[in-house]
């Protein structure tokens, strides 16, 4: 085979394999929408004895089946704030929606964490979207968040990672005391008030990094929870420290943008 | 955690209507002289506060109080018709000294629709969303919500947060706090202008 040949066919072969590696990444994004859409749900509240008001509050989403019509969902503690009235989940905000009742299992918002599991009891299939590790993910690591933001309809927001986890040092003081941004890190998509509680779903593993706590208004930058500071509090225990974990947390030091784990 | 300050709740300045000792429910008189005085208070009293959501009832006499106080803070707040006060019906305009029975009636029977009016728990079916929305967006902004409302608003803060109406109560032009902390957990408070005498919703 002549040098021009050898060339040409080798090119060829590496334009398949990006071709083929961008598919796989179009296809992978696409079933993660898919299945993000049809786990994320809006969380209502119900008023009212003798007339019933129903308001949305938060965005939640289902992250494990822990039984045959029982699902865990996540979302954030502080849409608990105050307790009055029973809490609801529906596919999509509207009035012929079906209310599904919720139970209260966790909830935090006093403490460093933020976050809330409800039990969903439902013979519906719903897909799951697993709980993952933000320290798995990198600065401008593509994401996900499924949302209701300013009560619309469910909606896709695409976005990156946009900051490393933050401390009390991370914001100017003559700007404010970052009460609201310690241990989080910054996301960068659409979400306003009603997309609190919502996953952000790093795409490249197709799993839950963080949880949307807060923002100042509409804007395209918002804090985030992250995951594992709360894993803890639903398995009881931390996950332990596998060799394959060390190894990645050792080439993570090195990674230019490793460093955004705070803890 | 410290106590975060999650939302403040301004009543009005006072009306002709206030001075009058009259249920002002869905009427919608101007701040008289006295009013306007109210809201400079309250504007000397929050001046320097950075605020997150500035909500208000579309009363005129909210409108014109919001106006006052944030003069310098170049904001507006969203108007909502849902923190109207508590439509008294037939009772709007007429005396409480002669009618304060009646709307004790109401306030025990919270079911009990006021004809040409609402039912006390319309009424806290109808605000408690705009409540609890200013107090949570003061938890997810990281600055405080800024709601101009009326005082049977601030009567159901009180209720919802300790089952006590009375609970923030203020006088026209005063100002109650919703405030998060360790030891109280979520709970308001009279910050100025503290009423002293126990009122109805109806006032």
């Amino acid at each position: 085979m002549g040098l021009k040949k050898w060339l040409t066919v080798s090119l060829l072969a590496l334009l398949s394999i990006v071709c083929a590696n961008e598919i796989v990444k179009d296809v992978r994004t696409y079933l993660v929408e898919k299945r993000a859409t049809e786990a994320t749900f809006v969380l209502i509240e119900q008023w009212g004895v003798t007339e019933t008001i129903t308001h949305p509050l938060c965005t939640a989403t289902a992250y494990e089946k822990t039984g045959k019509d029982t699902y865990h969902l996540i979302t954030a503690g502080h849409c608990y704030l105050v307790e009055n009235g029973k809490f609801f989940v529906q596919h999509d905000i509207g009035k012929k929606q079906t209310l599904y009742p919720v139970a209260v299992l966790k909830h935090e918002f006093d403490t460093p964490v933020d976050f809330m599991v409800l039990e969903l009891k439902t013979n519906e299939k719903i897909p799951t979207i697993p709980l993952g590790d933000e320290r798995d993910a990198s600065l401008y690591d593509p994401i996900l968040d499924v949302n209701f933001s300013l009560m619309y309809t469910k909606h896709h927001s695409h976005g990156v990672i946009a900051s490393n986890i933050m401390d009390e040092s991370s914001m100017d003081p003559d700007y404010g005391d970052c009460e609201l941004c310690v241990n989080r890190y910054m996301v960068q998509l659409f979400a306003g008030p009603g997309a609190s509680g919502s996953s952000v779903i790093d795409l490249n593993s197709g799993k839950i990094i963080g949880v949307l706590t807060g923002g100042t208004n509409a804007t395209l930058g918002a804090m985030v929870e992250p995951i594992s500071d709360f894993k803890p509090w639903l398995t009881g225990k931390p996950k332990p420290a596998t060799l394959w974990s060390r190894l990645k947390m050792r080439w993570k030091l090195f990674h230019p943008f490793g460093s955004h784990h705070g803890h | 955690m410290d106590t975060k300050i999650l939302s403040y709740f301004v009543r009005h300045g006072s009306t002709a209507l206030n001075d009058s000792n009259s249920f002002r429910g869905e009427s919608d008189p101007p701040l008289d002289e006295h009013g306007s005085q109210d809201a400079e208070e309250v504007k000397q009293f929050l001046g320097g506060k950075d605020f997150g959501e500035v909500i208000g009832s579309d009363k005129l006499r909210v409108q014109q109080t919001a106006g006052i106080v944030l003069e310098k803070q170049h904001k507006l707040p969203v108007l909502t018709p849902k923190l109207r006060p508590w439509n008294v019906g037939y009772l709007t305009g007429l005396s409480k000294d002669t009618h304060g029975s009646e709307i004790d009636k109401y306030q025990e029977n919270p079911d009990m629709v006021i004809p040409r009016g609402e039912s006390l728990n319309q009424f806290r079916g109808r605000v408690n969303p705009v409540i609890k929305f200013a107090i949570k967006r003061g938890f997810e902004t990281g600055l405080p919500s800024l709601v101009f409302a009326h005082s049977s608003v601030i009567h159901q803060v009180g209720h919802l947060l300790h089952g006590d109406h009375e609970a923030g109560l203020v006088k026209p032009g005063g100002v109650a706090v919703v405030k998060l902390s360790k030891e109280k957990g979520l709970h308001v408070e009279p910050l100025f202008k503290p009423e002293t005498k126990r009122t109805g919703y109806g006032s």
